[in-house]
C-alpha cells in the first residue's frame, strides 16, 4: 500500500482524528462538569434538586451553551464516525463491502447529526410551561 | 525479552483504544436518542433519563466514565507520541498516564456510585 506524507485522504483522516480528539478533551470535561457537578444558576444554584428536565431545558435556553452542546456534537459525531471508518479500513477488505460500510457511516453520522440537531434547537424557555402541560 | 514486553504493552493499549471507541460511539448514539425525549414532556424526559439512578444503571455509568477516561487519556498520550516526539519516553509516559486514570477512575467511580455527584 501506498503511503504518502500529504495529499492522501488517509492522512487527513489520521490528523483530524488527532486534533478533534484533543477539542473532544476540553468538550467533554465541560459536558461532565456541567452535568455532574452544577445546576443552573437560575434554579438557585448547587443544592438545588428540582427535574432533570427542568435543569436541561434552563441550561440550553441558553444559546451560548446549546451553541457548544451542537459544536461539541459535531466533534463527536465527525470523530466516532472517523473511528470506525479506520476500523472498517482495517478490518474489510473486498472493495464493494468497504464502499458500502462508508456509505453507511456517513449515512448513521448524518443521521446523529440530524437527530442531535432537531432534540435541542428548538429548546428555550417556554418549554418549561410546554414540558409541564405535555404531561397532563 | 524486553521488546517483547513493549510491544504486548503497546498492544493492549491499541486494542483498548478500539474497544473503548466503539464503546462510548454506542454510548453517543443511545445518549442523543434520549435527548429526543425533551420533546415528549416533563414527565417522559424525566422517566426516561432517571432509568441512569437505579444501581445497575450507576455501574454502567461508572464503566461509561472509566471508558471515555481510559480513551481520552491514551487519546492524548497518542497525540503526545506522534506531534511531540515523545517516543523516547514511551514507557514511562504509558504507565504514568495509565496510573493517574486509574486514580482518577477509582475517584470518580466512587462519586458516581456513592452518589455524591447528582
Ligand atoms: C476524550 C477525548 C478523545 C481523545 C483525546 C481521542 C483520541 C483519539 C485518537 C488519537 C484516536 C486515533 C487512534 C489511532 O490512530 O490509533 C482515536 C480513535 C478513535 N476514537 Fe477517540 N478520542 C476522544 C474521544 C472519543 C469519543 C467521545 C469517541 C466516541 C464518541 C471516540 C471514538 C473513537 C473511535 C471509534 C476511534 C477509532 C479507534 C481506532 O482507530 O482504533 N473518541 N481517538
Ligand atoms: C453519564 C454522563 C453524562 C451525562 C449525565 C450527560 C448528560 C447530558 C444532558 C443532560 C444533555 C442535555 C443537554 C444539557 O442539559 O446539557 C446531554 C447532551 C449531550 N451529551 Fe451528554 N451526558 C453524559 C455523557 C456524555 C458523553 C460521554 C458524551 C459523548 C460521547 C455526551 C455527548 C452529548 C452530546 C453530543 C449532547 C448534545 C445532544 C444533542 O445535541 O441532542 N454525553 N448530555
Amino acid at each position: 500500500m501506498a503511503v504518502r506524507a500529504t495529499g492522501n485522504a488517509g492522512h487527513w483522516s489520521w490528523y483530524f482524528q488527532r486534533v478533534t480528539g484533543i477539542a473532544l478533551v476540553l468538550t467533554l470535561a465541560a459536558h461532565f462538569a456541567v452535568n455532574h457537578f452544577m445546576r443552573p444558576p437560575e434554579a438557585g444554584g448547587a443544592d438545588w434538586a428540582g427535574s432533570l428536565y427542568h435543569a436541561a431545558v434552563l441550561r440550553l435556553s441558553n444559546p451560548l451553551y446549546k451553541g457548544f452542546e451542537l459544536t461539541f456534537l459535531m466533534l463527536a459525531t465527525y470523530h466516532a464516525c472517523n473511528g470506525l471508518w479506520a476500523i472498517g479500513r482495517d478490518v474489510v477488505t473486498r472493495p464493494l463491502a468497504r464502499t458500502a460500510l462508508f456509505m453507511l457511516i456517513v449515512l448513521a453520522g448524518f443521521a446523529l447529526a440530524v437527530v442531535g440537531w432537531t432534540a435541542i434547537l428548538p429548546i428555550d424557555q417556554d418549554w418549561l410551561a410546554r414540558g409541564a402541560a405535555a404531561t397532563q | 525479552m524486553f521488546l517483547r514486553y513493549k510491544w504486548e504493552t503497546g498492544m493492549l493499549a491499541w486494542a483498548m483504544h478500539r474497544l473503548t471507541g466503539v464503546a462510548v460511539t454506542f454510548y453517543l448514539f443511545l445518549h442523543v436518542y434520549t435527548m429526543t425525549k425533551l420533546h415528549d414532556g416533563e414527565a417522559a424526559y424525566n422517566t426516561a433519563v432517571s432509568a441512569f439512578s437505579q444501581p445497575m444503571w450507576k455501574a454502567a455509568e461508572a464503566l461509561l466514565f472509566g471508558a471515555v477516561l481510559y480513551h481520552a487519556v491514551n487519546g492524548v498520550r497518542i497525540v503526545l507520541v506522534d506531534f511531540f516526539g515523545a517516543a523516547r519516553q514511551q514507557r514511562r509516559l504509558f504507565w504514568g498516564m495509565m496510573g493517574a486514570s486509574a486514580a482518577a477512575f477509582v475517584l470518580g467511580s466512587w462519586l458516581i456510585i456513592s452518589h455524591a455527584v447528582h
